[in-house]
């Protein structure tokens, strides 16, 4: 992990997890092919720019668990349903915004949403 | 923690389209041709979890074997869906259950090729109309999506959507089994595959329209298929062998036939340096092999016209006198006007213009030709060659108004600019 002196930014990816038989995205499998390399390529150069830190995928199960019961999550069939994470490590919240802004999940109708990951130093 | 992405440089091109493609055909093995549908369904979302996961983890090891599994689950939540799915009365839902909750088959090349074999006789069914094979073959066996299709054939999508709609229902219908048809009627039934093959390599090999890289696709696929046909014991045959010759040849000089701006040009026009030479040593190799059956068809005599073509050293090298004989060939096994029309450029080629005017004017079914753009584009070149412009003028002008792609208007225009440029 990098230490907590420079900061780090997570974005949580949503609009991508869809679900069977809820109303299908229909692009062709040529189309799904290019996105996921564009998103391999987007990843490939934050690498090299020594931005990229981590990313995973999550599943679309999700539970509330609070006081004593288990809900279903909220969001677990949406569009807002988070279906991933990446974390970047940028000086500013504007740098962030600006690479989530140019990411493959972006221009192809996702939606990400950009977090600092809180610092433990005192301001 | 995984290690994430593979570079985009190590994903093989079209690998959700023919890894899909596959699993489509296994699931239609298992499960039964009136299916076809729910398996592309499944197959679709299938691609779109790939896509969700390996963004973040990279490509599998084993792409196909990942997507089946998946497939294989998203069928049996839909199948338990169905009423009558739960009537356990039903014995082949019950088997259908097991295959679908066992676990990852091991999967070879070979069970692959043989369920997609099985998969083309019954797209390429004929009872099924050539527009309804076509667009069945590219959705099932190829991959592309029906706004693809619609590119492809210059239809729309929804239009496209409606006749893949009509064919799967007609396979259900006609209960079509999903077999390589038996030794007796092998034979005729893969006449009309290696058609109707013929006519999508066809499609995507001529004049260009919007969108090349589809047509370019099209001339891919079909060759990939073909190709699977030649390495099948039950399709090996001398025939197949010649049209896969046939279709390498021609599309290794599909890059040379336009130019950056998508202008026709004509065979002497071309660059033969953008010519793919390793295929073109591909189709002659399939020729040679094609030629060891002592069958002739249709397809070894036009693979040989484009073969003379192809080993020419420049235009004026090419062996007319020889491609004029393919061509009476091809003639008395077609009898079709149009290749007694492209016979006319090798008539004109040996004995002059004023011949091949001749040769055209000797066509018997000449009229169905009127209507052909090509027909008065030849009319207007051969009579440009005799030095009479203004008749030269009048056939283009008619050529014009008959072609409908841009890239066919644009090269009249040029001709007609020629001609006018020449008075």
């Amino acid at each position: 992990m990098k230490t907590d002196t420079s900061p780090q930014y997570m974005f949580l990816v949503r609009g991508s997890c869809k679900d069977a038989h809820t109303p299908g995205d229909d692009r062709s499998a040529e189309e799904l092919q290019t996105h996921m390399t564009e998103v391999f390529a987007w990843i490939e150069k934050l690498t090299q720019q020594g931005i990229f830190t981590a990313a995973q995928p999550l599943t679309s199960e999700s539970k509330l668990v609070s006081g004593g019961t288990v809900t279903d999550g909220v969001f677990a069939e949406s569009k807002e349903a988070v279906g991933g994470f990446f974390i970047v490590n940028v000086p500013t919240m504007e740098e962030a915004v600006k690479i989530a802004s140019e990411s493959p999940m972006v221009k192809h109708g996702g939606m990400l949403e950009v977090r600092q990951i809180a610092e433990l130093k005192c301001e | 923690m995984s290690t994430p992405a593979a570079s985009a440089g190590e994903v093989a091109a079209h690998l959700f389209r023919h890894e899909g493609a596959k699993v489509v055909a296994t699931l239609t093995a298992h499960l039964g041709t009136h299916r076809l549908q729910l398996a592309e369904d499944v197959v679709q979302e299938a691609l779109l979890r790939a896509l969700q996961l390996w963004s973040y983890r990279g490509v599998p090891d084993n792409p196909a074997a990942w997507l089946t599994q998946v497939a294989k689950n998203l069928a049996l939540n839909a199948l338990q869906r169905e009423q009558r799915w739960n009537d356990k009365q039903d014995g082949i839902a019950a088997e259908h259950e097991r295959w679908l909750s066992a676990p990852p088959d091991t999967m070879t090349h070979e069970t692959f090729a043989d369920d997609t074999l099985r998969l083309m006789f019954v797209c390429f069914h004929p009872d099924l109309s050539t527009d309804a094979q076509t667009a069945l073959a590219l959705r099932t066996l190829c991959g592309f999506s029906p706004a693809e299709i619609g590119a492809a054939f210059l239809s729309s999508e929804a239009a496209i959507e409606k006749r893949l709609v009509r064919a799967r229902q007609r396979i259900r219908e006609l209960a079509l089994p999903f077999v390589v048809p038996d030794p007796h009627e092998l034979s005729a039934r893969l006449s009309g595959v290696l058609h109707t093959l013929y006519l999508l390599f066809n499609e995507g090999y001529k004049a260009s329209t919007g969108d090349r890289l589809v047509r370019a696709d099209l001339c891919h696929e079909a060759i990939r298929l073909v190709t699977l046909l030649t390495q099948h014991s039950a399709t090996q045959e001398p025939r197949a062998l010649a049209l896969l010759a046939l279709m390498l040849l021609n599309a290794a000089r599909l890059k040379a036939r336009t130019d950056d701006a998508g202008n026709l040009l004509r065979l002497h026009e071309q660059d033969r340096r953008d010519w793919d030479l390793a295929m073109i040593q591909q189709g002659i190799d399939c020729l040679h092999r094609a030629a060891q059956g002592g069958v002739l068809s249709v397809y070894h005599i036009e693979a040989s016209i484009a073969a003379m073509h192809c080993l020419a050293a420049d235009a004026a090298a090419t062996d007319w006198p020889r491609i004029l004989h393919l061509y009476d060939q091809l003639l008395t096994l077609t009898h079709s006007p149009v290749t007694a029309m492209n016979r006319a450029v090798a008539v004109a080629r040996v004995q002059g213009p004023q011949a091949g005017l001749a040769a055209l004017d000797a066509i018997p079914q000449r009229a169905v030709l009127e209507i052909s753009h090509l027909y008065h584009a030849m009319r207007g070149t051969f009579t440009a060659e005799l030095g009479q412009n203004a008749a030269a003028l009048t056939h283009f002008r008619q050529a014009a108004r008959l072609a409908t792609l841009p890239a066919e208007r644009e090269f009249i225009a040029r001709r007609i600019g020629e001609c006018e440029g020449a008075k």
